[in-house]
C-alpha cells in the first residue's frame, strides 16, 4: 500500500519534470522568460538540483500520505535507539519514535518555513533598498548605516540573542524572526541596483513625462532589480534552512515533540556515539536541500546574466 | 593613510553605537528585564535591587538609555546571573579562546581557500576543477553544528586520534609542562578548526578562482609574457598580487560569518569561548550575558573589517590617498 | 640576398569555439629584413594584432597556430621550439608593445620593477644592477627625473609617459625586431608624433627593425618604409610606402586611403568603404572583398585571387592585374545595393 503511494508520487515528479522539459526545449527559438530557462537547463548541476528540489517539495507535499509512522508516536521503550531496520527505515531515537517520518515531515517544516521566511526577506529587503536608493542623500546614509551595524552582528548571534529574549517561540514569531534577519544583504544589492538606474535616461524620461516618483519605482526600476533580487533570495533560502535548523538544535525553535529537521539532530546529539543515526539522516536532508538551493541559484545566476563570459 | 584610518575609525564607531542602541531596544522590548529570570537561583532581593538600581532599570526611558551608553561605553556591561559575576569578567576569560579559534580558523580558511582557487583556476574545466569545486559546495551546504557532530564521530569515537571536547585535557594542563599543555590545546583544536575551514574555504575558492580568472584576462599578464616572463613567475607575482585584493575585502566580509560559525562549533566541541557561553546562556535567559555577545561579536567584526581596508590600502597602491 | 631577420611563411591562426572555426590569420606569409620598419594596416577584425601575437606565440586557448605555418627568426623556426626556449626569445630577440599602456602595465608593482623584471627573468643579474639599468633606459626614452620616476606606479603617469615606458621595457635588451601594435591610438596627436619619433630616433641608434601594426594610415605614412595591407585575414598588398600612396592597385587600399580625412581638401562627406567586415568564421567565396569593391565582377566571386605581381616590390591580391580594363568600370557595390553590413 505504502508503496503505491510512493510510486504514484515518484509518477507526479516524472510528469512534472518532463514538463519542465519541453519548456525548456521549445520548437523555435526561445525568448524572454524561456530563454533564460533554456540557459538554465544548460547546465547539467543546476537542473539536478532542480530535480531534487522538485522530488523534495512532492515529497514533503504528501508526507502525511507518504509516511511510514506517526511522527510523534512514542514507540515501546524497547525500540529506543534502534539503529535503521524494516520497521524503521531510519531508525528510532532515544524515546523510539520513529526517524524516517519525523525526517519527513521535519524536512516539511523546515522547507515551507524557510521560504515564507525568505518571501518576506525579499519583501522587506527591496523595499527598504528602494527607498534608500531613490530618496539619496543623508537619509539613505543613515540608513544604510543601520543596515551595517545589522551586518556587522553574525546572524546566529542576532537570532538566538532574539530568539532568547521571546522564548519561547511560535511559528509565526520564528517565521518572521528568521526573514527580518535576512534582509539585509538584499537591501544593499536593490540599493545599489537603484542608484545605478537613477542615473539612467529612463528616469529622466519618466520624470520628464511628469511621471510620480513611485510609478517610476514601481514601472521601471523594479523590473531591472528582479535579476539579483530573484537569485539572491533563491541563495538566501539554502541560508535560512542551515539557519533555522540551528535555532531548533539550540531549543529555540518549535518545541518538542514536533520534528524540525533541527532538533532531531539535537535529540540524538547526546548518543552521537551510539545511536549516529538519529543525527546522520536529518542532516543529510538539511545537506541536499541546502546544496540543491546553493546549485540552483548559481544557475539562475549565470542563466539570467546574458554577459556571462565562460567559466 | 592617517586621514583614512580615522574616518574608518569614525564609520566604526558609528556601527558600534548603533548596535549598542540596537541592543537596548531589544532589550527594552522584551518582556522582562535582564534581571527578572533567575530562576532557581538564590540572590537576596536587596543584591538584585542593586543592580536595578546601578543600570537605571526603574527610571524612564531617555535616562535608562543615557545610563547603558554609559556603562557600555565604560566597559561596564551588567551582571550574569549564570554565572554570578560581572558580565565583563566572563568575558575576559571566555573570549580571548573564540579568537584563538577564531584566528587559526581564519589562516586555515584563507590558505586553504586562495590555494584551492589558484589551482582551480589553472587547471580550469579539468576534473581537478569542477571536482573540487564539487566537493567544496558540498562542505559549504552543511550545517555547522552537523558537521561538528560528524566529525566528532569519525575523528574522535570511531577513530580515536582526537579529543571528543574541551580545550584541555585538566590533567595534563596542571601537572605536565608548558610544551605538553601547548601540544594538548592544539589536539582539541584540530576538529573544531577543521570544521570550520572546511565550512568556509569553498566561499574563498570560489572567489579566488573567479578573481584568478578575471585578472588573469588582463593586458598587463599578455605583457609579462611578451617580456619573457616565465609561466610560474606570472601566476605567482603578476596574477596573484593582484588577485589578492578582493580577497582582502572577502577576509572583512567573511568575518561575521566565521564568529557565527563559532556559536554553535564552540557549543558541540565545548570549546570554552564565547560563542558556547552564549548558547549555554539562552535556556536560562542571562539576558545580559547574550546581549554583550551581540556586542562584543559586533566590535570584533568592525575591528576586523577596518584592519581589512587598511591592508587593502597598503597592498594596493591606487587606493591610497596621494 | 642577405637571409631577412624575420619570415613568416603560410601562417594561419585559427580559433576554434563552439560557434565554429574562426580563421582569424588565413595564409599570411611576409619577410623583415634587418634594420627595416614594416608597417602593417587594415580594419580591425583583419587580423594584425593575432598575426602579430602570433610571432611570439601569445595566442591562447581556443586560438591556436595551424601545422604547416611557419615563423623564422633568423633561420631558426619558432613554432617548433619548445616552451622555454620561445621564452627565451620573448623580451629578448623580439620584444613587443601593445596599444593600452594603462592596463599593460601591471598596476600594483612600480614601473623600475617592471622594466629591471626583463633583464632579471633572461640572465642572472642582481636586482641592483637591473634597476640601474631600469633608469637609465628611463633616461633613454625621455622621462625626466628618471631615478625618481622609477619609483611610482602607472597610474600615477600620464598616457605618453607610460607609453614611453612600454617601449623602454621592450627595449631593455635590444630586440632585433620590435613588433608594435597600435602603439599610438590610445594617445593624443601631439604625444603620438613625440612617440612616433621616439621610435624612428631609437631604431636608428640600435639598428632593430620595427614591425608597427596600426590603422592609421597617416602613422604608417610618417614611419616606415614598406606597407602591408590586410583584409580578411590575409595580406591584400604590399609595396614601399612611397609607392602604396602613390599608385594604390587593391580597391581595398584605394578605399582606405580615400576614407582617410585630409586637410586642404574640399569634400562634404568622408568617403566610406560601404558593407563591414565579414566574420571570420565566414569568409566570403573567391575574393573576399568582392561584395565592398567598386569593380568586381562574375571572376571576383568565384576565384579566389593569388597575389600578383604589380611591380617591384609590389603585390597585389586582385583580378585587376590581369584585367585592368574592368577598373574602368566602376559601380556600386554589392554591399551597397543588398544594405548587407552596417
Amino acid at each position: 500500500m505504502l508503496v503505491l503511494r510512493w510510486l504514484s508520487a515518484a509518477a507526479l515528479v516524472v510528469i512534472i519534470c518532463v514538463a519542465l522539459w519541453r519548456y525548456s526545449h521549445p520548437r523555435a527559438r526561445a525568448t524572454g522568460h524561456r530563454a533564460v530557462f533554456a540557459r538554465y537547463a544548460a547546465h547539467p548541476s543546476a537542473v539536478i538540483a532542480l530535480f531534487t528540489l522538485i522530488v523534495m517539495y512532492t515529497i514533503v507535499a504528501f508526507a502525511p500520505w507518504l509516511a511510514t509512522h506517526d511522527p510523534i508516536e512514542i514507540f515501546a521503550q524497547e525500540f529506543a535507539n534502534h539503529p535503521p531496520s524494516r520497521e524503521f527505515l531510519f531508525g528510532t531515537d532515544f524515546a523510539g519514535r520513529d526517524i524516517f517520518s519525523r525526517v519527513l515531515y521535519g524536512a516539511r517544516f523546515s522547507l515551507i518555513i524557510s521560504l515564507l521566511a525568505t518571501a518576506i526577506a525579499v519583501v522587506v529587503g527591496t523595499a527598504y533598498g528602494a527607498t534608500a536608493g531613490f530618496v539619496g542623500g543623508k537619509l539613505d546614509t543613515a540608513m544604510m548605516r543601520l543596515v551595517d551595524a545589522f551586518l556587522s552582528i553574525p546572524r546566529i548571534v542576532l537570532l538566538i540573542a532574539v530568539g532568547t529574549l521571546w522564548a519561547p517561540l511560535g511559528v509565526t514569531s520564528l517565521v518572521l524572526l528568521l526573514g527580518l534577519t535576512a534582509w539585509f544583504a538584499t537591501s544593499r544589492l536593490v540599493r545599489a541596483e537603484v542608484l545605478s538606474l537613477r542615473e539612467r535616461d529612463m528616469v529622466a524620461a519618466a520624470r520628464a513625462l511628469g511621471a510620480r516618483d513611485l510609478a517610476i519605482v514601481a514601472r521601471h526600476v523594479l523590473p531591472n532589480v528582479l535579476t539579483p533580487v530573484i537569485v539572491a533570495a533563491t541563495l538566501g533560502v539554502a541560508g535560512v534552512i542551515i539557519n533555522e535548523a540551528a535555532l531548533s538544535y539550540l531549543g529555540i525553535g518549535i518545541p518538542d515533540p514536533s520534528p524540525s529537521l533541527g532538533n532531531i539532530i539535537r535529540d540524538g546529539s547526546p548518543y552521537i556515539a551510539t545511536a549516529w543515526w538519529v543525527a546522520l539522516f536529518p542532516g543529510i536532508a538539511l545537506v541536499l536541500t541546502s546544496l540543491a538551493y546553493n546549485l540552483a541559484g548559481d544557475g539562475l545566476r549565470d542563466a539570467m546574466d546574458p554577459r556571462q563570459v565562460d567559466r | 593613510m592617517r586621514r583614512l584610518l580615522a574616518g574608518r575609525l569614525l564609520q566604526g564607531l558609528a556601527v558600534i553605537w548603533l548596535v549598542a542602541t540596537l541592543t537596548f531596544v531589544l532589550l527594552h522590548l522584551a518582556p522582562g528585564d535582564p534581571y527578572s529570570y533567575l530562576g532557581d537561583r538564590r540572590v537576596d532581593p536587596a543584591v538584585v535591587a542593586g543592580w536595578r538600581h546601578r543600570y537605571c532599570l526603574d527610571e524612564p526611558l531617555p535616562a535608562q538609555y543615557v545610563c547603558y551608553v554609559r556603562a557600555v561605553a565604560g566597559g561596564d556591561l551588567g551582571y550574569s546571573v549564570t554565572q554570578q559575576r560581572p558580565v565583563r569578567d566572563v568575558l575576559i576569560e571566555y573570549v580571548p579562546r573564540t579568537i584563538e579559534l577564531m584566528v587559526l580558523a581564519l589562516l586555515a580558511t584563507f590558505a586553504t581557500g586562495i590555494a584551492l582557487g589558484v589551482v582551480q583556476a589553472h587547471k580550469r574545466g579539468t576534473f581537478a576543477d569542477w571536482g573540487s569545486r564539487g566537493i567544496t559546495l558540498v562542505f559549504y551546504s552543511m550545517p555547522d553544528f552537523w558537521l561538528a557532530l560528524m566529525l566528532v564521530l569519525l575523528f574522535a569515537y570511531w577513530i580515536p586520534i582526537f579529543p571528543i571536547s574541551g580545550m584541555e585535557n585538566v590533567i595534563t594542563a596542571t601537572s605536565d609542562g608548558r610544551w605538553a599543555h601547548a601540544v594538548d590545546v592544539g589536539r582539541h583544536l584540530v576538529l573544531p578548526v577543521t570544521t570550520l575551514t572546511l565550512l568556509t574555504c569553498a566561499a574563498v575558492a570560489r572567489f579566488q578562482r573567479a578573481a584568478m580568472l578575471d585578472v588573469g584576462r588582463l593586458e598587463f599578464v599578455v605583457t609579462a609574457r611578451a617580456k619573457g616572463v616565465p609561466e610560474s613567475a606570472i601566476t605567482r607575482h603578476h596574477i596573484l598580487r593582484n588577485a589578492l585584493l578582493p580577497i582582502i575585502t572577502l577576509a572583512g566580509l567573511a568575518l561575521p560569518s566565521l564568529l557565527g560559525g563559532a556559536v554553535l562549533v564552540e557549543l558541540v566541541f565545548s570549546w570554552p569561548g564565547m560563542g558556547y557561553i552564549t548558547a549555554t546562556a539562552v535556556s536560562s535567559r542571562d539576558y545580559s550575558l547574550v546581549m554583550s555577545s551581540v556586542l562584543v561579536t559586533s566590535v570584533l567584526v568592525v575591528v576586523g573589517t577596518i584592519a581589512a581596508d587598511m591592508l587593502y590600502a597598503v597592498v594596493d597602491p591606487r587606493v591610497r590617498p596621494t | 640576398m642577405t637571409e631577412p631577420l624575420l619570415s613568416v611563411q603560410d601562417l594561419r591562426t585559427y580559433f576554434r569555439t563552439s560557434a565554429g572555426v574562426a580563421r582569424a590569420v588565413d595564409g599570411v606569409s611576409f619577410d623583415i629584413a634587418a634594420n627595416e620598419s614594416v608597417g602593417v594596416v587594415g580594419e580591425s577584425g583583419c587580423g594584425k594584432s593575432v598575426t602579430s601575437l602570433s610571432l611570439l606565440r601569445l595566442i591562447q586557448r581556443p586560438g591556436s597556430i595551424e601545422p604547416g605555418s611557419k615563423i623564422a627568426l633568423e633561420g631558426t623556426d619558432l613554432l617548433a621550439l619548445d616552451d622555454e626556449a620561445i621564452r627565451r626569445i620573448r623580451g629578448n630577440r623580439i620584444a613587443m608593445i601593445f596599444q593600452e599602456p594603462m592596463t599593460a602595465l601591471n598596476p600594483v608593482f612600480t614601473i623600475g620593477a617592471q622594466l629591471a623584471e626583463v633583464p632579471r627573468v633572461h640572465s642572472r643579474i642582481s636586482k641592483r644592477d637591473a634597476w640601474a639599468r631600469a633608469v637609465e633606459m628611463l633616461g633613454t626614452v625621455g622621462i625626466p627625473d628618471p631615478a625618481e620616476r622609477a619609483k611610482s606606479y602607472p597610474h600615477q603617469l600620464s598616457g605618453g609617459m607610460r607609453q614611453r615606458v612600454m617601449i623602454g621595457m621592450a627595449l631593455m635588451l635590444s630586440p632585433a625586431l620590435l613588433i608594435a601594435d597600435e602603439p599610438t591610438t590610445a594617445l593624443d596627436v601631439t604625444i603620438q608624433a613625440q612617440i612616433l619619433e621616439l621610435l624612428s630616433e631609437l631604431r636608428e641608434r640600435t639598428g632593430m627593425s620595427v614591425l608597427l601594426i596600426t590603422h592609421d594610415l597617416g602613422v604608417v605614412a610618417e614611419s616606415t618604409s614598406r606597407v602591408i595591407v590586410m583584409y580578411a585575414g590575409e595580406i591584400v598588398e604590399q609595396a614601399g610606402v612611397r609607392e602604396l600612396f602613390a599608385k594604390p592597385h587593391h580597391p581595398y587600399t584605394e578605399g582606405l586611403m580615400a576614407a582617410m580625412p585630409r586637410a586642404g581638401t574640399k569634400r562634404e562627406r568622408l568617403t566610406v568603404i560601404p558593407g563591414a567586415v565579414p566574420s571570420p568564421y565566414d569568409w566570403p567565396t573567391g575574393c573576399r572583398f568582392h561584395e565592398r569593391c567598386p569593380y568586381a565582377w562574375e571572376r571576383c566571386e568565384l576565384e579566389h585571387p593569388p597575389l600578383y605581381q604589380i611591380g617591384a616590390g609590389h603585390v597585389s591580391r586582385c583580378h585587376l592585374a590581369v584585367e585592368p580594363a574592368r577598373r574602368n568600370a566602376p559601380h556600386v557595390p554589392l554591399a551597397a545595393r543588398t544594405g548587407a553590413g552596417a
